[in-house]
């Protein structure tokens, strides 16, 4: 797996880290809980070695807690998806391989329909997205695959599809439990638990090319700039 | 804990059912749109006062004029009531909820109504106990200190994002387009929230009721109650001991000391017809108010245990029934699975699927004239309708009747059935089940619980029982448990499996694991 962070706001984070960083610190003083420093100590100590690790979240982990501050951060990486098939919101067994396959870029989301905080959000954000691409819309492909797929039926599926007013080309897709999660796993998106999911958008331009991971939430307008600059590269 | 609840009673000989296996099982089918008209009706019975409409905001994300509310989040992302409303983040408990790189915080009026503290306790588990991302902790650990909110401060923060100390709100926290009579009804609402205790816990007790119904063996009866009573003395026990020696505080304990509570069981036995069980039910809650029921144990219909809890608010947690109630579903009633109505569903699906049998076929379903067959013949014949249904035939039986070897014959003879459908199997409970998905409830509960420290929320309880279902230790009688919010039933699917027969001496599945 090939990583490479880019840190186009460079200049912001380093301000953001002093601010953040004391404000952490401050707020950790007034508590005064000395038993648990140790533990804290500990669960720092962990995460420190998970940032080390090659892989995984090397580089937007660390990113994230220097700025301490829901935004997203971005990382380009190149996937093996699993060699299996789902099914489409109208029951149609789709190859993930032809799915991601697409010629034209491809968004894609990890979300489930009964989740309540930031799947509505994620998928607002590629729904006002897509009214915002205009023409191009017409070569981009959206896919949202529902991490809790015993529960999301294709007819629900469907359900939330029509509740975003989404459009032709988005593909919503389900498939058997050990699928969906061999489907996560290859794209370090895999929490263990649904309710543990993180809010993860995937970009890539054209078929066998890196894909670019933004890592949090953001505005429909940052959003679509990303991907246009990335068609555009 | 010992692990002798659960194997208390293997001396019983496991009691198979092959006629319910033979046939999987069955479904009463309302389309789903009845729930929403049944809520929608309740609601405008209740229309008029401040906080009725300021609950139809927060848990519907409709406004009194009937249009979705309508708001910006992430900055410039325009979603409505429809897509999600504030019980979607904040939860109907308002205790928040913690989801991904997502901190939602309690806007319980307890918590608007007070500076802002910060709480080891209650943020315990969702610093220690859950892989989050470095950013998530570290946005729960900052105390963003700010003074309590007024009427106005409120209106500030829901219409401009704007606390009372003027701090700009995460874009998360949707900037809503609201009337001023609009933010009045859903203050008066925040005023309510999660404020009044709940029935069933003072400051050392907590009350559970757990309920056997008519018709239940002795045998199964004891298979639960012996490991209710096990788990409830072990944990009471467990918190005797730490409650013990309170100057040694290992393990953070002093934190939760307002949290322990000793556990008390009340078993409510339901006699007689069906029909009187409501008023049982309600005499007994009367005499004792409980927190939650906790698993449970019925013969036929669980109806009116069911809508006991709705009409209480009072959480009910995974009964051995095989007649949940499946439509509309509830509130406050979680279930294993949809019972005999999600084997009669994966049944039609498994017929529509072979090779257009149910097309070509004759399908005779044979039944007694009593709810555990009528129940599932429905269902059934719900799922295969406008798929060969007109070839589906029904065959009830007197409830007394003998099923005699010539009855067979001359069934056949007549119906010449290619499939025959059988729903005369008892329930399927053998005593290991019935042992081990107790044992199972009661962990799922204690944890649950845990979860709560000392805010004991009906609704936050059962919002953490969703949240703590998929981590549980599955006991392995299902394959795959889970829930998510709204969500009422852990195991979604069925198994059809062969008899044990000449050839092979014990069950076995046929194909795969069907989800209708
Ligand atoms: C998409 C999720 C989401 C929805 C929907 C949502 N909120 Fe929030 N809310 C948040 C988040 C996240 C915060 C924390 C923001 C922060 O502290 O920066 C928050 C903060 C708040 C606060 C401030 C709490 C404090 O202690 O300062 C109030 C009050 C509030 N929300 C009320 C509501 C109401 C009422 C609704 C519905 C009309 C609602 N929220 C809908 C996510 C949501």
């Amino acid at each position: 797996m090939t990583r490479r962070r880019e840190n186009r706001r460079d200049a912001q984070l380093k301000k953001e880290k002093t601010d953040d960083g004391s404000r952490v610190r401050a707020s950790w003083f007034a508590f005064r809980l000395c038993a648990l420093a140790s533990a804290l100590l500990a669960l720092w100590g962990a995460s420190e070695v998970r940032a080390q690790q090659p892989g995984a979240h090397q580089g937007h982990e660390q990113h994230a807690r220097e700025t301490a501050r829901p935004h997203y951060t971005r990382t380009v990486s190149s996937y093996t998806p699993p060699d299996v098939t789902l099914l489409d919101m109208n029951g149609t067994r789709v190859p993930l391989s032809s799915a991601l396959g697409y010629d034209g870029p491809v968004l894609l989301q990890f979300i489930f329909t009964t989740c309540p905080t930031i799947c509505p959000v994620m998928t607002g954000t590629l729904a006002a997205a897509q009214n915002k691409f205009g023409p191009e819309l017409e070569k981009i492909r959206l896919i949202s695959i529902s991490i809790d797929p015993e529960q999301d039926t294709p007819e629900r599926l469907q359900e939330y599809a029509r509740k975003f007013k989404a459009k032709g080309r988005w593909l919503f897709l389900t498939g058997k439990l050990d699928d969906i999660v061999a489907v996560q796993r290859a794209f370090d998106a895999y929490r263990g638990n649904k309710m543990r999911h993180e809010p993860i958008t995937f970009l890539r331009a054209s078929p066998g090319e890196n894909w670019l991971r933004l890592d949090g939430l953001m505005s429909a307008t940052e959003l679509v700039a990303e991907c246009r600059r990335l068609i555009a590269r | 804990m010992t692990s002798s609840p659960t194997t208390k009673h293997t001396h019983f000989s496991r009691r198979l059912s092959p006629t319910r296996a033979l046939v999987f099982l069955f479904l009463i089918l309302i389309p789903a749109t009845r729930a929403f008209v049944v809520s929608s009706t309740a609601q405008s019975a209740r229309a008029g006062s401040d906080v009725e409409s300021g609950e139809r905001i927060y848990r519907e994300g409709i406004l009194p004029s009937g249009q979705p509310v309508r708001a910006t989040v992430q900055g410039d992302i325009k979603l409505e009531g429809t897509q999600f409303n504030c019980a979607s983040c904040h939860r109907r408990s308002g205790f928040g909820s913690s989801e991904g790189a997502a901190y939602v915080p309690p806007i319980s009026w307890r918590a608007l109504s007070h500076e802002r503290e910060l709480r080891r306790a209650d943020l315990f588990r969702k610093l220690y106990q859950e892989a989050q991302p470095t950013r998530f902790r570290a946005r729960v650990r900052d105390p963003r200190v700010r003074p309590a909110y007024t009427d106005e401060t409120l209106a500030a923060a829901l219409r401009e994002g704007k606390d009372p100390s003027g701090r700009e709100l995460d874009p998360l926290m949707p900037r809503y387009e609201l009337s001023d009579g609009d933010v009045r009804d859903l203050v008066a609402y925040l005023k309510t929230l999660s404020a009044a205790p709940a029935p069933g816990v003072d400051k050392s007790r907590i009350h559970f009721a757990t309920v056997v119904t008519q018709g239940v063996s002795p045998e199964e009866r004891r298979a639960m109650l012996d490991v209710m009573d096990a788990y409830f003395r072990w944990k009471n026990a467990d918190t005797a001991r730490m409650l013990q020696r309170p100057g040694v505080s290992p393990l953070y304990k002093e934190d939760f000391y307002g949290a322990y509570r000793e556990w008390v069981l009340h078993v409510w036995e339901l006699k007689g017809p069906p029909a009187t069980w409501p008023g049982q039910l309600q005499r007994y809650y009367r005499e004792q108010p409980v927190f939650a029921l906790l698993s449970g144990i019925g013969a036929g219909s669980w109806q009116p245990v069911h809508d006991f809890c709705e009409r209480e608010a009072v959480p009910c947690l995974f009964p051995h029934t095989d007649l949940p109630v499946v439509s509309p579903t509830g509130d406050y009633s979680l279930y294993f699975s949809k019972g005999l109505i999600v084997e009669a569903e994966a049944l039609a699906q498994r017929l529509r699927d072979e090779t257009g049998a149910a097309r070509a076929t004759r399908i005779v379903q044979v039944y007694r004239d009593a709810v555990t067959g009528l129940a599932p013949a429905r269902a059934l014949r719900h799922a295969l309708r406008g798929d060969g249904a007109t070839r589906l035939r029904d065959r009830v039986i007197e409830n007394n009747r003998e099923l005699t070897p010539a009855f067979w014959k001359s069934l056949i003879k007549e119906e010449r059935p290619s499939v025959l459908v059988l729903w005369l199997g008892q329930s399927d409970f053998s005593y290991e089940r019935i042992q081990i998905n107790t044992y199972f409830a009661l962990y799922v509960a204690e944890h649950s619980l845990t979860r709560l420290v000392e805010n004991f929320s009906r609704e936050y309880f059962i919002e953490s029982v969703e949240h703590e279902m998929e981590g549980s230790p599955n006991p392995g009688i299902f394959p795959h448990l889970s829930l998510g919010p709204g969500q009422r039933f852990a195991s979604k699917g069925s198994y059809i499996v062969r008899l044990p027969g000449e050839t092979k001496a014990e069950r076995e599945t046929a194909g795969d694991w069907i989800i209708p």
